[in-house]
């Protein structure tokens, strides 16, 4: 993250690594650089609904960032928005309203703004350095297409292979992913495979060029829960052998922990806190990470509260009328009136390492 | 694959059966007499029109006649005329080249049209140009053929006069394609009118359904080029409920070309069919109605066949 060297202003238009001192963690630069990103989509009729506002957040090479909070609070958009995924590609509607700074480190060593590249750059990225990963292997595979034509295409877009020169490549790939029978998967179709197994060539896919980031939006959600467990052996081993940095985004707290290196909460739009695993499971300084990573129904725990899980009262605040100041305070326990209700917050350097947006968050640090 | 052709089949037969006894029922039903044209001219007597009556076989009851003429179909008997006693089967084989020229044209530019016009507006969804096209394609729909054939005969034939306004060529000219041509021109635009109309508005649908599908992200996720994922992935897709319409609309347009043929005076099936009621001439209009139930149904099995090529998932799956 921004090393502020005050340590509570917000992120100053930081560039990445300006901080002069030694901090703990990852001593090389960001590979992905997220500034003050905003996502609006506009309406012809009816107000403007801020579905990100002001985040920051950086991806160093080989890390693994989880972007965790609920539904609707601007994940998958931001997600969406790093890919240039958001406005339709065919010229059809004009997309959202998107401004910020996203600066990404391309594996020919330019930097890059991917909100202001223009489309036929961001395509020679998208696939190559970064790759995503979708929530649902059952649709996110072309039907009537086979499983090689669909893993070859990329290497064949970005490679520039031909059609049979993919066919070693593929078929190492679906081994890599952990398919058996790789020559007889290829002139597959995905209806003939399971959801684990499609989401293996999903992975296939986007591991083709080699990326430097791997986007997974919450890849494992639509999965039994032993085949989740697979998937994400699957995802560490991969990073492991290939040192690409992912960024997962999930609402599962129990996958964060096995997965993340850093974890970055986001709610409503905002990004609430921001922190290492271990600071931010152990000691959460933002009342809705607090409520959230204690909302993970252990075995003891329901069996100590016979099946009273705890909720986090209120629901997500729509995003056309967001409260006044903190966007969390109607449903926070530490609420005050004047710091929480006034104004919107900016982040604020706990540790070096450790980002909330909370006013109180050091009285609750205390506690 | 063999069970599921046999099912088809079976079915193919009740549906045909169906469409007999309806259709059979109805002609004899609705009033008038194949005889009266007979019963007018001088010198006819009662006697000799029973016997005539009695030789064509109207005289029997009304299941006996189906059944005499069913039977004589199975065996491959499709009957006489009443007017002319020419076999039916050689006289709807006469008039069907004429359909199928007819009909293949008009289905070729509705298909090229239409689907190019919907092609055009899904791919650019909220467009002037895409609103154009969705209302001009309602506009299509909702005016029927026959006013359009009027409207075209009073304008290309009558004040330009560029283009006949009916016949299949020139009444005494030798056969030239050129001339051909030239009269294919207007009842085939005004036959493909309707139906470019459905194929635009069934393409956009189609193509649009596609274009919000998952996998087109992923397509796009993967840095392809919206050429190539037009081309590889929602075209290959978008086939599938376009091949649907094919075969719908293979019925259509014969029974479209009814109107057609005779605002056009075209010498097809379809004014063969509105003579043969005009006569009550039974043998015929039965033999035009079972061609064109064994054309539908023949088209929704190839259809049916078409599908399983385009669509793997209905393939059977491999052991």
């Amino acid at each position: 993250m921004t090393k502020s060297p005050t340590g509570h202003t917000a992120f100053p238009g930081a560039v990445p690594g300006a901080a002069p001192e030694a901090v703990p963690g990852p001593a090389s630069a960001p590979l992905l650089s997220v500034r003050k990103l905003a996502v609006t989509f506009t309406q012809s009729s009816g107000p403007d609904i801020p579905a990100v506002e002001g985040a920051s957040f950086d991806v160093r090479p080989g890390e693994t960032i989880a972007l965790v909070g609920e539904s609707s609070s601007g994940k998958s958009v931001t997600a969406m928005a790093l890919m240039g995924l958001l406005s339709s590609g065919s010229g059809s509607g004009a997309g959202p309203v998107i401004t910020g700074q996203a600066l990404f480190r391309t594996s020919d060593e330019n930097t890059v703004d991917l909100l202001s590249l223009p489309e036929p750059a961001l395509r020679a990225i998208r696939g190559r350095d970064i790759s995503m990963v979708f929530q649902d292997p059952m649709t996110s595979l072309n039907p009537v297409l086979t499983i090689g034509e669909q893993i070859s295409e990329v290497l064949m877009t970005h490679d520039g292979l031909s059609r049979r020169q993919t066919r070693a490549p593929v078929i190492s790939l679906l081994t890599r992913v952990g398919l058996r029978n790789p020559e007889d998967l290829i002139s597959r179709y995905p209806f003939q495979l399971s959801g684990g197994m499609r989401q293996r060539v999903m992975i296939a896919i986007a591991l083709a060029c080699r990326p430097h980031l791997l986007i997974a939006d919450e890849p494992t959600t639509a999965l039994d829960v032993t085949v989740q467990a697979r998937i994400l052996t699957l995802l560490r081993q991969l990073q492991a052998e290939t040192g690409m940095a992912i960024i997962f985004i999930t609402h599962n707290i129990g996958v964060v922990a096995q997965i993340a290196d850093r974890v970055v909460v986001m709610y409503s739009g905002q990004i609430v806190e921001s922190a290492p695993v271990r600071d931010a499971l152990d000691t959460p300084l933002m009342p809705y990470s607090r409520v959230l990573f204690r909302t993970v129904p252990t075995y003891e725990a329901v069996l100590a509260r016979r099946r009273h899980l705890p909720t986090i009262p209120g629901h997500v605040p729509d995003p056309r009328h967001r409260p006044q100041g903190c966007t969390f305070h109607p449903r926070c326990t530490h609420f005050v009136h004047g710091p929480c209700d006034t104004f919107r917050l900016s982040p604020e350097h706990a540790t070096p390492d450790h980002e909330v947006r909370c006013a109180r968050w050091r009285e609750i640090a205390r506690d | 694959m063999t069970d599921a052709f046999v099912s088809r089949l079976a079915r193919m037969a009740v549906t045909l059966a169906i469409v007999s006894v309806t259709g059979f029922l109805l002609l004899h039903l609705a009033p008038g007499d194949p005889l009266a044209q007979f019963a007018l001219s001088p010198g006819m007597t009662a006697t000799q029109l029973g016997a005539m009556r009695h030789q064509m076989g109207l005289d029997a009851a009304l299941p006996l006649q189906y059944l005499r003429w069913l039977g004589a179909l199975l065996t491959g008997d499709w009957g006489r005329s009443f007017r002319d006693h020419q076999p039916v089967l050689t006289i709807i084989l006469g008039h069907l080249g004429a359909t199928l020229e007819l009909a293949g044209t008009a289905a070729l530019l509705a298909i090229w049209t239409g689907a190019a016009a919907g092609l055009y507006g899904a791919f650019r969804q909220g467009s002037r140009a895409d609103h154009l096209i969705t209302v001009a394609s309602i506009i299509l729909l909702s005016i029927p053929t026959f006013w359009f054939g009027l409207v075209f005969i009073s304008l290309f034939s009558v004040r330009l006069g560029w283009l006949p306004s009916g016949n299949i060529h020139t009444v005494g000219a030798p056969f030239s394609p050129a001339d051909y041509l030239k009269h294919l021109i207007l009842p085939a635009t005004v036959l493909a009118l309707a139906s470019a109309a459905t194929w635009s508005r069934y393409t956009r649908n189609a193509v649009a359904d596609v274009l919000g599908q998952d996998f087109i992200r992923t397509a796009r996720a993967k840095g392809l080029s919206p050429r190539k994922i037009r081309s590889r992935h929602v075209l290959r897709n978008a086939l599938l409920p376009m091949i649907t319409l094919a075969g719908l609309q293979f019925p259509t347009l014969l029974s479209g070309a009814l109107v057609t043929e005779t605002v056009f005076t075209w010498p097809g099936i379809g004014r063969l069919f509105l003579d043969s009621l005009e006569y009550r001439d039974y043998p015929v209009a039965m033999g035009i109605l079972m061609f064109s139930a064994v054309l539908a149904t023949a088209g929704s099995i190839v259809t049916d066949a078409l599908y399983t090529v385009a669509d793997p998932r209905l393939r059977q799956a491999r052991p």
